[in-house]
């Protein structure tokens, strides 16, 4: 026995080497023989965790044993034919006398359960103290199992000695999967919907027996190796683990058989490590799994979400801060801004606002002028991410005004939220949507969009602002570009369809060529029409629908992201 | 033929209804929830199943489907017993009566509704599939099918569950409170889904709650409550007088009765 206060030092050598290669066929039987229980563990105890009967297969593993010592008396051995007939007719009378309880004397079935298997477990002990050393079996080796000692029974098999146990459990797991394979249908079927089930004719009744049988027989399989008690924790840990998984029953009896056989090489290697029982330890090993999948599981894991949680409040706190100086440019003279002030303005607590100041200042988007950090500064991309954030954010709160009708004090904080959330592409849809609005509800600018519509500064007329000055390139459908090159009057041929036609023999007759220097002058609210002023001097008037495809390339274009952009006087931001 | 000429046909010459109930009663624990019931359903109608709470409508549907067992009486389907006849018979039950988290997609549900007729060890094969996916298209689910089926709403649950009726492709139809929480749209995509299986002559047997839309509804009702209070076309049934017999007032003494029988048989 080891020292109880005594935990050996790890030394992944001694304890992870040194037993494959010291007594290999050992080591492997013993590995081998814990995954084979481990998988057929894991198959049947998905389809135990479907149904809800979890507590069904607690119950039956511990009645089961009743019939293993029956037979165990009565014959004088403890594996082998005689304890499978015994085990599984016991485990079948288990059943037959829950179900009986429940529906014949209207005992609720979770207390049926209970007296089943608590009374013919009582009774299995009971025999066990009276009739110790008659079947070479006692309590101990019946609850928690014994690994090495049941590798020490042999038989023959091809001429060769095998363990008897490693050989059933084998041919169990074969015989499983097999069973799974041909009545996947019928199985699925019975464990989603018995009743409708039973309407097809499939036969749930004849398959939940034969699903407890398989079951009985899994739980005498792994009787010698894990025990009684232990054996449960296999059939239930390692399905819930692949439950959290995986959200298909293939990818489910998959991963359940996977994670039991883990727990076989993992248990075994923490056991001779810890000189520990090898069940005990193959059944702390699926726990642990359990708790890391539970921790850290790609969809539910608490961890897993902890992470992303604090990643989006980095994140949002990060455009806070560059939206809110971005806002500040308007109020101020374009001088770098004091972190208190923004503070102060954020109400955010000084070590968020570190944080994002020091993110910021990594991805290139705020600058640290002075070096002593208390002086901040928008560069140019950061500016570009806030005028794209303020624009979602405007556009949200229009939105929610013109379609949704919240009322105008209402709409701020979602919208404050949203900003964040929101796609580049959802944002141009909104715009589209609200007919490309210059103002938000409360009457501030909505930033231009800063994503071209066909290259860098390249936007449909509608997305222009009053005072915007741009060059014609071109005609878009769809964001399929119609005419690039070539005078716009003559793209109006075969293939050019619907709005996009129209708007080019509009514009072939308002004769705009390719490259024609223009300035928005209004916006008409009442038409939806654009004035625009063209270079000779005239002003014109283009409906909404032509506005839609008409591609102008910005000039005095602010963002530096299209360096290729002629900038003007606009371009404050660096 | 190996059977000689001289035989009686086995079935009758004139077409059986599509579902005779004789006799019928039901128990629960020895305590009977549906009395002597007798009726013989007509072909190619919508037929409503009404009654209040506790009446036995879901329970009436379960023993025709053979999933209670019978105190007394019997049930034909097609002028045979249910055992033989289980291809010709399509069931709707109640939304809650499955764990909608289940590790399944829409689609595999669906499926679910060829696997009667494969027969053992037949995997549904790309004929199925196709053919479930359709199903799936007339309740306007197609866009659901690779979901997980715990992302649905109470309504979409419901069109699920159509569909893998669809998918079963019976004659006859018994639906346990189709309607049960769907919004109005929904509503009606299922009613007119459900006329058009009545046009290709199916049988729908339909347990409806709203007496406002069952008179539109139905073409034939049976008013129950325990017992049959009534059955016939709607316009002969569906009358103050049979809606006051079914929903109010003296029914207290058959559930007594109830209570004295099973008091007496244990
Ligand atoms: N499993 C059961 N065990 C015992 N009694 C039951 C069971 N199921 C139903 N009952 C009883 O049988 C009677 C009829 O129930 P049933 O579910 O058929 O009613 P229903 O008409 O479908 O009602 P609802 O409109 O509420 O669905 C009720 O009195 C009910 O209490
Ligand atoms: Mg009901």
């Amino acid at each position: 026995m080891p020292d109880p206060s005594f935990i050996p030092a790890f030394d992944f050598y001694q304890h992870c080497v040194v037993p494959w290669t010291l007594n290999f066929a050992d080591t492997a039987g013993t590995v081998l023989l814990g995954a084979l229980v481990g998988v057929a563990c894991g198959w049947v105890g998905s389809y135990l965790l479907l149904q809800g009967l979890a507590l069904l297969g607690d119950a039956l593993s511990h009645t089961m044993l009743l019939g293993i010592v029956l037979a165990a008396l009565l014959t004088g051995e403890v594996s082998g034919g005689p304890v499978f007939i015994g085990a599984t007719a016991v485990g079948l009378i288990a059943v037959l006398a829950i179900e009986r309880l429940h529906t014949g004397a209207r005992v609720k079935e979770d207390a049926a359960m209970g007296i089943v298997f608590t009374s013919m477990f009582a009774l299995a002990v009971v025999l066990l103290s009276l009739f110790a050393g008659r079947a070479h079996l006692d309590a101990q080796h019946a609850l928690f199992g014994d690994i090495t000692w049941a590798l020490a029974v042999k038989s023959n098999f091809l001429g060769h000695e095998v363990p008897t146990d490693l050989l059933q459990m084998a041919g169990l797991v074969a015989a499983v999967g097999l069973l799974v394979r041909l009545f996947y249908k019928e199985l699925l079927a019975m464990a989603f919907d018995r009743e409708f089930a039973a309407v097809q004719g499939l036969r749930p009744q004849a398959f939940r027996y034969g699903m407890l049988a398989v079951l009985a027989l899994t739980v005498v399989g792994a009787f010698n190796s894990v025990g009684a008690v232990l054996v449960v924790a296999l059939l239930i840990v390692p399905a819930a683990t692949a439950r959290l998984l995986t959200q298909r029953l293939p990818g489910m009896l998959l991963l359940a058989g996977l994670v039991g056989a883990a727990s076989s090489l993992i248990g075994f290697h923490l056991a001779y490590w810890l000189e520990v029982s090898t069940g005990g330890a193959m059944v702390t090993a699926a726990c642990g799994l359990f708790a890391v999948t539970f921790l850290f599981g790609p969809s539910q894991g608490l961890a897993t979400s902890a992470v992303r949680h604090v990643r989006l409040q980095s994140r949002m706190s990060q455009e806070n801060v560059i939206r809110h100086m971005f806002k500040l440019k308007s109020r101020l003279p374009p001088t770098p801004v004091d972190r208190r002030l923004l503070r102060r303005e954020l109400n955010m607590p000084w070590w968020t606002l570190g944080w994002a100041v020091w993110r910021l200042a990594g991805r290139n988007m705020l600058a640290i002028p002075g070096g002593t950090s208390n002086e901040l500064q928008l560069t140019a991309a950061g500016e570009h991410a806030a005028r794209r954030l303020d624009r979602a954010h405007r556009l949200w709160e229009a939105f929610l005004v013109d379609q949704v009708g919240v009322a105008r004090d209402h709409v701020h904080p979602t919208a404050e939220t949203i900003e964040h959330l929101l796609s580049e592409q959802l944002v141009e849809r909104l715009d589209d949507l609200l007919g490309h609005p210059v103002t938000d509800p409360h009457g501030a600018p909505i930033p231009r969009s800063v994503i071209g519509d066909q290259g860098p500064g390249v936007f449909i007329l509608s997305k222009m602002r009053i005072g915007d000055r741009g060059r014609v390139v071109g005609l878009i459908d769809g964001g399929v570009s119609i005419a690039e090159s070539g005078a716009l009057a003559a793209t109006n041929e075969a293939g050019v369809t619907g709005a996009a036609a129209r708007a080019t023999a509009m514009i072939a007759a308002l004769k705009i060529p390719l490259g024609q220097l223009l300035t928005v002058v209004d916006r008409n609210a009442g038409d939806e029409s654009w004035s625009v002023e063209l270079a000779d001097g005239r002003t014109i008037d283009l409906p909404h629908r032509l506005t839609d495809h008409l591609l102008v390339q910005l000039l005095d274009e602010p963002s530096p992201e299209y360096g290729d952009v002629p900038s003007g006087p606009a371009s404050a931001a660096n | 033929m190996t059977r000689p000429a001289d035989d009686p046909p086995r079935e009758p010459a004139v077409h059986p209804p599509p579902i005779e109930v004789h006799d019928l009663t039901v128990s629960y624990d020895k305590k009977p929830v549906l009395w002597n019931i007798d009726v013989a359903f007509p072909e190619g109608q919508i037929i409503g199943v009404l009654g209040p709470n506790g009446a036995g409508k879901s329970t009436l549907i379960k023993a025709i489907m053979g999933l209670l067992p019978i105190e007394s009486g019997w049930v034909k389907i097609n002028g045979r017993p249910l055992a033989r006849e289980r291809r010709a018979v399509g069931y709707v039950p109640q939304r809650e009566s499955v764990d909608w988290d289940f590790p399944v997609t829409v689609a595999d549900v669906v499926l679910m509704g060829v696997y009667g007729r494969l027969g053992l060890f037949r995997r549904p094969g790309r004929a199925d599939r196709e053919f479930c996916a359709n199903c799936l298209e007339q309740v306007g689910m197609a866009t659901y099918a690779d979901r997980q089926i715990s992302q649905l709403s109470g309504g979409q649950r419901q069109r699920v569950f159509l569909a893998r009726a669809l998918a079963q492709d019976s004659r006859i139809y018994l639906m346990d409170e189709p309607f049960a929480g769907v919004d109005a749209a929904t509503e009606a995509a299922i009613i007119e889904l459900l006329r058009a299986m009545k046009r290709q002559g199916r049988t729908l047997l339909v347990v409806h709650h709203d007496l406002q839309t069952a008179p539109e509804y139905f073409d034939s009702m049976l008013m129950l409550n325990m017992r049959l209070v009534a059955f016939g076309p709607t316009r002969d049934v569906f009358t103050t007088q049979v809606l006051h017999k079914t929903y109010g007032g003296r029914l207290t003494i058959l559930s007594e009765a109830a209570e004295q029988v099973a008091g007496t048989r244990r």
